[in-house]
């Protein structure tokens, strides 16, 4: 006879957090997993984002879940799951974007400067150790917030080959790759010539990008 | 024309060259070996090459052995973006995680991850020398050859046998590699380190093909160390 109660502990990050209840049987025991529930449950609290910073660490215990009583239990516990996934993303976002201000900031600061070079390199570098920790989500917004007008062709130069070879993971690349097309050419300097062996940015993307 | 040892690379507007030495260096005889050169920010000159079997060299130039060609086609400022880039992966290299192996089975692109590390698929494949450096610049988003029309040549073939040799007698822990090399030895194409000078010094934005880059190898063929 399993129990009423449900629960699910996710730990990550040294934190634990419990939700629901676990089912007992009536002796005590926990019940066997479910594993289309813990699947759905490791994803959403996991990969809830494909540009999630969150890592599985083989520190990290995976995510456990047992079977529910009760198709309601199963999906009220998914759905604070999935709250906390929620809420976890939000937070990651917010430090990938906290990230992204601040190495975009020195690189601005640099660029009034005059060291250009300096400011390529910090944001290679800041792609570069994005890559070491897999966290897409930061480079991908470096893309977005990505002022043109505050940077020179070198640095945004830099910015569009050092990711290029990951643009199709990368949402906002080919967007970022037209509008740096188009404002190096403002700059009046050669987006051939800066973009040698690469393809042309789709005419589109381009049109878009001188909005 | 191939620069000889005793002359200065660099001094112009150019940060980027490739270099070639012969057996002053390789201690083989018709064996030669080739090295990325460029100018860091420093002002100092560097090398970066494939030494041999997960061995990369990240030194300063030596001023003696090698002669060189600058890489003259790219514009100056994306020139020094690609050494920024590339001291990612010397950095990468360093810390020996994920090493090169040296092998003749050579994928024309993706060779780097975004950190700077070799990306071993564990499949026979891996760089030489002189694939080295076409990866890197291929993986910059500027291949400087079309691989894919290089020649399959008969007389490589006594090249390969020779560096399957070495790496079986210096590593026979690395069976897979050298046997997985042989059994493609009928597909595979020999990227000749002379080949990569060549293609440096005439690369303009497109990749070349075999037969361009032969005939600039013909034309400095005599000044080329042995």
């Amino acid at each position: 006879m399993i129990g009423s109660e449900v629960h699910a502990v996710a730990t990550g990050g040294g934190t634990t957090a419990q939700y629901h209840s676990w089912p007992k049987s009536s002796d005590g025991t926990e019940t066997a997993g479910d594993e289309s529930f813990r699947s759905a449950a490791y994803n959403s609290l996991y990969r809830s984002s494909p540009y999630s910073c969150i890592h599985e660490i083989d520190n990290r215990p995976a995510f456990v879940a047992y079977a529910p009583s009760t198709e309601d239990v199963l999906t009220n516990a998914l759905r604070s799951i999935s709250q906390l996934a929620e809420a976890r993303s939000v937070s990651e976002a917010s430090a990938a974007s906290s990230a992204v201000r601040a190495a975009l900031l020195v690189a601005y600061s640099l660029e009034r400067k005059s060291l250009s070079r300096a400011a390529a390199k910090g944001l290679m570098r800041f792609v570069e150790s994005n890559a070491k920790v897999n966290c897409l989500a930061a480079t991908n917004g470096l893309l977005v917030e990505l002022d043109t007008n505050r940077l020179s062709s070198r640095a945004i130069t830099g910015v569009v080959r050092a990711t290029a070879r990951m643009q199709k993971l990368l949402p906002a690349w080919d967007k970022t790759y037209a509008r740096a097309w188009v404002a190096i050419s403002a700059q009046g300097k050669s987006p051939q010539a800066m973009f040698v062996g690469m393809d042309k940015p789709a005419e589109s993307d381009i049109v878009a990008g001188t909005k | 024309m191939l620069q000889g040892p005793s002359e200065t690379p660099l001094v112009g507007e150019n940060s980027l060259a490739v270099a070639i030495a012969g057996s002053s260096i390789t201690h083989d005889r018709g064996q030669r070996h080739v090295a990325f050169l460029y100018r860091h920010e420093s002002k100092n000159l560097l090398l970066l090459h494939l030494g041999w079997h997960e061995l990369v060299y990240y030194e300063r130039w030596p001023a003696k052995h090698y002669s060189w060609l600058e890489i003259g086609g790219i514009d100056p400022e994306v020139q020094e973006l690609f050494i920024d880039w590339v001291e990612i992966i010397a950095a990468a290299a360093d810390d020996k995680t994920k090493p090169i192996p040296y092998s003749a089975i050579f994928r024309p692109a993706g060779n780097f991850d975004s950190s700077g590390h070799y990306i071993d698929k564990s499949d026979g494949s891996g760089l030489t020398c002189a694939t080295f450096i076409l990866a890197m610049f291929a993986d910059y988003k500027m291949p400087l050859i079309d691989a894919s029309s290089w020649p399959k040549r008969i007389e490589d073939f006594t090249w390969f046998r020779k560096i399957w040799k070495k790496l079986r007698t210096s590593f026979p822990e690395l069976k897979i590699t050298w046997i997985e090399q042989f059994k493609q030895r009928r597909n595979l194409k020999r990227f000749r380190p002379e080949e990569v000078v060549a293609a440096g010094s005439l690369y303009a934005g497109e990749p070349l093909a075999h037969d361009v880059v032969d005939k600039k190898v013909a034309q400095i063929s005599a000044s080329f160390p042995t």
